[in-house]
């Protein structure tokens, strides 16, 4: 078992390294000729470069930051509202149709309206960020809410409990798992939001980085900070679903039986 | 329509008229099903006895279901159902109810220890609560499992720790819905022994519903058959066997043959006369 483990781990660093190779071996030889598109070498070393300059770092810091100010105000949001419509039937049937709309609406196209209401600022970023990872958030913790078993809600009213002791011992562990995946989903959308604020002329950040390495005719760092964004969002994913498997242990050994 | 017996003490003395539990007069249930009222439930009236088992037979989406959540507190209904000597508006204490569905009635996040506790933490002292606990999960031979979640354990367990569930909560009736329904035949049979045994250490009075015949007499000490739609009670029999029941001598005796055997008569007759209707 852990023997296939490692395998199956060193085979999944082979496809990306003989891309690499292949990538570099192009360039050299040229096969591939655009004046503006750097050999992974290249790319090392503008990383080895910005790695030693202190303004990459505050980049690096602020994106992260915005991220995940901008998902925690959406959890609390999400998670509240969610909670509430999923709850009361009659709020159910008089909002979710403007929901589905809403959440419909391309984020993106909405940035600009971001931009005349708010300028390019740090609250620009934060709503941004915020609204796309609303929806997803909401959404999910609505369904989780409105998917506890019937069994559940008889048992609660059986014991007579509490509305608060309902939803806190019956309702939201059971709606856990969805809402889990909305926060999950939540996440991504907060990082990719705030990078596009950035890029559209919020002058910080990752997304502000990379749009000023273009215009300075630096294709290796636009590369260093596409990889940099790449791996935020795998590490932050990474540390969501480790916290979320020791919250869930239970729920995840219940998926193996 | 007269209070909530909410706030009696669980105590015997408190008992109506006949030392009835419940007391159940032309009770009528009407539910909304695709936007349209049925009645399900016709003017039933039947008492249950302190400490009786009785077994409720009918066949299946007759409306068995929506007696006992009636019986539960859970919808609403005309016409009168006493517990206790009160109205019943509302699910009321000492009432106790074992789904059919264990998997999904039980807090799979929480250990078997903890679902066990669901009904009496808060309301009771910690070391009482966790005495309960023990108890109900010794009754039920749960005991070792304690700190399991109930995912790990199998059907028949799982079952049990439902029933822990409610006895944890020392009530005066358990109501069952089918709750071996979906269980298989040897862990059925030793889980009905089981619930004689729990209901003879606890003297709790019963209502379990069942569509099997054989569970209904070898259980009950007295059976109430419902069938049509709107169901009504069809017949009602006492089953005259001893307390002392087992699955071999019992089921082989003259006595459970002759009973079964009348059983099945009436079933078929109503079922007869329920297809001469459509």
């Amino acid at each position: 078992m852990a023997q296939t483990k490692t395998k199956s781990r060193f085979i999944g660093w082979f496809a990306p390294i003989i891309l690499l190779i292949l990538w570099q071996l192009s360039i050299v030889t040229g096969i591939i000729r655009f004046r503006y598109f750097p050999s992974p070498v290249a790319v090392a070393q503008a990383f080895l470069r910005l790695a030693n300059s202190g303004r990459f770092y505050g980049n690096l810091s602020h994106t992260v930051i915005v991220t995940l100010v901008a998902w925690i105000i959406a959890t609390i949001l999400g998670v509240l509202f969610g909670l509430l419509i999923g709850l009361s039937l009659p709020v159910w049937k008089g909002v979710m149709a403007s929901v589905d709309v809403l959440r419909s609406l391309p984020i993106i196209a909405l940035v600009p309206v971001g931009v005349i209401i708010f300028g390019f600022t740090l609250r620009l970023e934060i709503v941004i960020a915020t609204y796309a990872a609303l929806w997803p958030i909401l959404v999910n913790t609505v369904s989780g809410v409105r998917q506890t078993r019937s069994e559940l809600l008889d048992i609660g009213r059986i014991i007579r409990m509490s509305r608060v002791e309902r939803v806190w011992k019956l309702i939201l562990p059971s709606a856990l798992p969805l809402i889990l995946v909305g926060l999950r989903l939540g996440l991504g959308l907060s990082l990719v939001l705030a990078i596009v604020t950035e890029i559209v002329g919020t002058p910080n950040g990752i997304g502000y980085a990379l749009i000023n390495a273009e215009q300075a005719l630096h294709p290796a760092q636009m590369f260093v900070y596409i990889l940099v964004t790449g791996v935020i969002g795998y590490l932050l994913n990474g540390l969501f679903i480790f916290s979320a498997r020791r919250i869930l242990s239970a729920e995840k050994s219940a998926e193996k039986n | 329509m007269g209070e909530r017996s909410r706030n009696d003490p669980v105590n015997g003395s408190l008992l109506g008229q006949g030392d009835s539990v419940f007391e159940v007069e032309d009770l009528t249930v009407s539910l909304q099903t695709g936007g349209v009222d049925r009645t399900i439930l016709s003017s039933l009236s039947f008492t249950v006895a302190n400490n009786e088992f009785l077994s409720v037979v009918g066949p299946s989406g007759t409306g068995k279901t929506t007696l006992l959540r009636a019986m539960a507190g859970l919808i609403p209904y005309s016409g009168s159902i006493k517990f206790r000597g009160s109205q019943l508006s509302g699910p009321a204490e000492g009432v106790a109810l074992v789904f059919q569905d264990y998997v999904n009635s039980l807090l799979r996040w929480r250990t078997v220890g903890r679902n066990v506790s669901l009904g009496v933490e808060g309301k009771l002292p910690r070391d009482e609560c966790d005495q309960r606990v023990t108890e109900a999960l010794e009754v039920v031979g749960l005991s070792k499992f304690k700190d399991s979640y109930p995912w790990e354990l199998s059907g028949g367990m799982q079952q049990r720790v439902q029933i822990a569930r409610a006895l944890a909560m020392n009530p005066q009736v358990l109501l069952f819905d089918e709750p071996f329904g979906s269980l298989d035949a040897m862990t059925r049979e030793s889980l009905q022994d089981e619930l004689l045994r729990v209901r003879a250490h606890y003297q709790t009075t019963c209502v379990f519903i069942t569509h099997d015949i054989d569970e209904a007499v070898y259980l009950g000490d007295r059976l109430v058959l419902l069938a049509g739609s709107p169901a009504t009670i069809k017949y009602q029999l006492d089953i005259p066997l001893s307390d002392e029941r087992n699955q071999i001598n019992t089921k082989e005796s003259n006595e459970f043959l002759r009973l079964r055997r009348e059983v099945h008569g009436e079933m078929r007759r109503v079922h007869g006369t329920n297809q001469d209707e459509v």
